[in-house]
C-alpha cells in the first residue's frame, strides 16, 4: 500500500515538474518572436504548446533516464525521485518568480543529486558525469550559442542592408515563425521525455515494469499534456526577460537568435552533447545583441549566470531536505507531509508573484529593471 | 576530487563539442545567407518587372525551397534520435 501511494504521488509529481518545465522554458522558443511582434503573445504560446505536444510524440526511443552517468542508477529509490523532483519543482518555481530562465533538467539533477547524497553518501554521485554532463556544458552553452548568433546576426544584416526596412522587417518576421516552431518541436522532443525518463524510472523501481520493459503509452501521452499545458500558460515572467531585457530585438536578430539556437540544439541531441536548451537560447539573444552592436544589458545577463551557477546547489540542497525530512518523518505520513509542503511552497510563491503580475497583455511594456525581482549580484 | 583525478576519461568531449560547434555554424549561417538572400531577391522583384521580376521572383522561391529542405531535415534529426 505504501509503495503504491508514493508511486502515484511520484508520477503526479513528475508530471507536476512536466507542467513547470513547460511554462518555464516557453520563453526558449517564443521570447523573441513575442518582443519583436511577429507573433501576438497568445498565438505564440499556443502555437509552442502545439508543437511542444507534437514534439513530444516524435520520438518515442525514450532518452536514458536523465540522471544516468550522475548518480549510480541501482541506488535509486522512489523516495530519491521524489525528493529529486520536489527540489526541480521548487527551483523552477522560484526562477519563473524572479524571471530568469533556468534549465529545469539541471534543476532535476541537482535535486536528484542532493537526495542521492544523504540517501547513499557521496560515493554514489558520478562526479565526473555532474562536471561533464551539467557544469561545463552549462559554461559552454551559451558562448557556442552566442558566437554563431552573433556571426548570424551581423551577417543577416549586411547582406540585407538595401532591403526597403519594411520588407526587411516583415519578411524575417515570417521567417522568425519558422525558427521559433523548429526550437518549440526539438523542445518538446527533448524535455517532456525527461519526464518521461523519470516516471519509467520510478516503474521500474517500484517493480511495475521490468529493466527492459517498454514506457507505457499512457505516460507518453501524460508527459505530451503536461508539457505543453504548462507552455500555453506561458512562463510570461521569462519571456519578458529574455525578450526584453537582455537586449533590443529586431527581427532579423530574432530570426538569427533563433535558427542558431535549433541548429545547436539540434546538433547538440544528434551528437550526444548534453547542453542545456535554456543557456544555449540565453545565449543566442545576447549573441543577436552583440552581432547587431546594440547595447546588451550585461548586468541582467550576469544575473542569469549567478542563478545558473546556484541551480544545482540549490536544487541538492532542496533535495537533500526533502528526502532527509521524509526520511524522518517516516512512510506515507512523510511523502504526504513533504507533497503538502510542496503544494504550499508553490502556492505561496504563486501568490507573491500576483503582486507584481507579468501577462500576455504588459509582457512586451518597455523594460524596466525595478519592475523585475531578479536578485542582484553579490559584489566581488 | 580524487575521483575525478582518477577517471582516465576526460571531462569535456572537446571533439564532440568541435563537431557541434562546426555543425551548428554551418547550418544556422547557411539558413541565414539564404534567407536573407531570398529576402534580397524578393525585395528586387518587387520593384521590378519583366524578366527580372520573374527571375528574382523565381530565386526567392528557390531559397525558401532551399530552407524548407533544411527544416524537413531538421525535423528527420529530431525523429531519427
Amino acid at each position: 500500500m505504501h509503495q503504491s501511494i508514493l508511486l502515484a504521488l511520484v508520477v503526479i509529481t513528475a508530471l507536476g515538474f512536466d507542467f513547470t518545465n513547460g511554462f518555464h522554458d516557453t520563453a526558449n522558443a517564443m521570447a523573441t518572436s513575442i518582443a519583436t511582434g511577429a507573433l501576438k503573445p497568445k498565438v505564440a504560446v499556443g502555437m509552442s504548446a502545439v508543437l511542444n505536444l507534437v514534439g513530444a510524440f516524435l520520438s518515442l526511443a525514450v532518452a536514458a533516464t536523465i540522471a544516468s552517468g550522475i548518480v549510480d542508477q541501482n541506488l535509486i529509490t522512489l523516495q530519491v525521485v521524489f525528493a529529486g523532483l520536489v527540489g526541480g519543482i521548487v527551483w523552477n518555481m522560484l526562477t519563473w518568480y524572479l524571471g530568469i530562465p533556468s534549465s529545469s533538467s539541471h534543476a532535476l539533477i541537482g535535486g536528484v543529486v542532493g537526495a542521492m547524497f544523504v540517501h547513499a553518501g557521496s560515493s554514489a554521485i558520478e562526479w565526473n558525469g555532474v562536471f561533464s554532463k551539467v557544469i561545463i556544458p552549462a559554461l559552454l552553452a551559451p558562448f557556442v550559442a552566442g558566437s554563431i548568433a552573433a556571426a548570424a546576426t551581423w551577417l543577416a544584416y549586411r547582406l540585407t542592408h538595401n532591403v526597403q526596412a519594411g520588407v526587411k522587417s516583415s519578411s524575417f518576421r515570417w521567417a522568425q515563425v519558422g525558427s521559433a516552431s523548429m526550437v518549440s518541436l526539438a523542445h518538446g522532443t527533448n524535455d517532456a521525455q525527461k519526464t518521461m525518463g523519470i516516471i519509467t524510472l520510478a516503474l521500474v523501481a517500484n517493480g511495475t515494469l521490468g529493466k527492459d520493459g517498454v514506457t507505457p503509452t499512457w505516460v507518453i501521452i501524460s508527459c505530451a499534456i503536461a508539457i505543453s499545458l504548462g507552455t500555453y500558460l506561458g512562463g510570461w515572467r521569462i519571456i519578458r526577460t529574455l525578450g526584453k531585457g537582455l537586449t533590443d530585438i529586431e527581427t532579423p536578430q530574432g530570426f538569427a537568435a533563433e535558427t542558431s539556437s535549433a541548429a545547436v540544439l539540434l546538433a547538440s541531441s544528434h551528437f550526444g552533447i548534453p547542453l542545456s536548451t535554456t543557456q544555449i537560447c540565453t545565449g543566442s539573444v545576447v549573441g543577436s545583441g552583440v552581432g547587431h552592436s546594440v547595447p546588451v544589458r550585461w548586468r541582467v545577463f550576469g544575473r542569469m549566470v549567478f542563478t545558473w551557477a546556484l541551480t544545482l546547489p540549490a536544487a541538492a540542497l532542496v533535495g537533500a531536505a526533502s528526502f532527509a525530512g521524509q526520511q524522518a518523518i517516516g512512510g506515507n505520513a512523510g511523502v504526504i507531509v513533504l507533497t503538502i509542503i510542496l503544494v504550499g511552497v508553490c502556492g505561496g510563491i504563486y501568490a507573491l508573484s500576483r503582486k507584481n503580475a507579468v501577462s500576455a497583455n504588459n509582457v512586451n511594456d518597455d523594460w524596466d529593471p525595478s519592475s523585475t525581482p531578479l536578485p542582484s549580484v553579490p559584489a566581488t | 576530487m580524487h575521483l575525478l583525478l582518477a577517471s582516465s576519461k576526460p571531462l569535456v568531449d572537446w571533439a564532440g563539442l568541435g563537431k557541434v560547434f562546426l555543425v551548428s555554424a554551418l547550418f544556422a549561417l547557411g539558413v541565414v545567407f539564404v534567407m536573407s538572400l531570398s529576402i534580397m531577391a524578393f525585395s528586387d522583384a518587387s520593384t521590378h518587372s519583366g524578366g527580372r521580376k520573374v527571375t528574382s521572383t523565381a530565386l526567392a522561391g528557390f531559397g525558401i525551397l532551399v530552407i524548407l529542405a533544411i527544416v524537413a531535415y531538421g525535423i528527420y534529426i529530431i525523429t531519427a534520435k
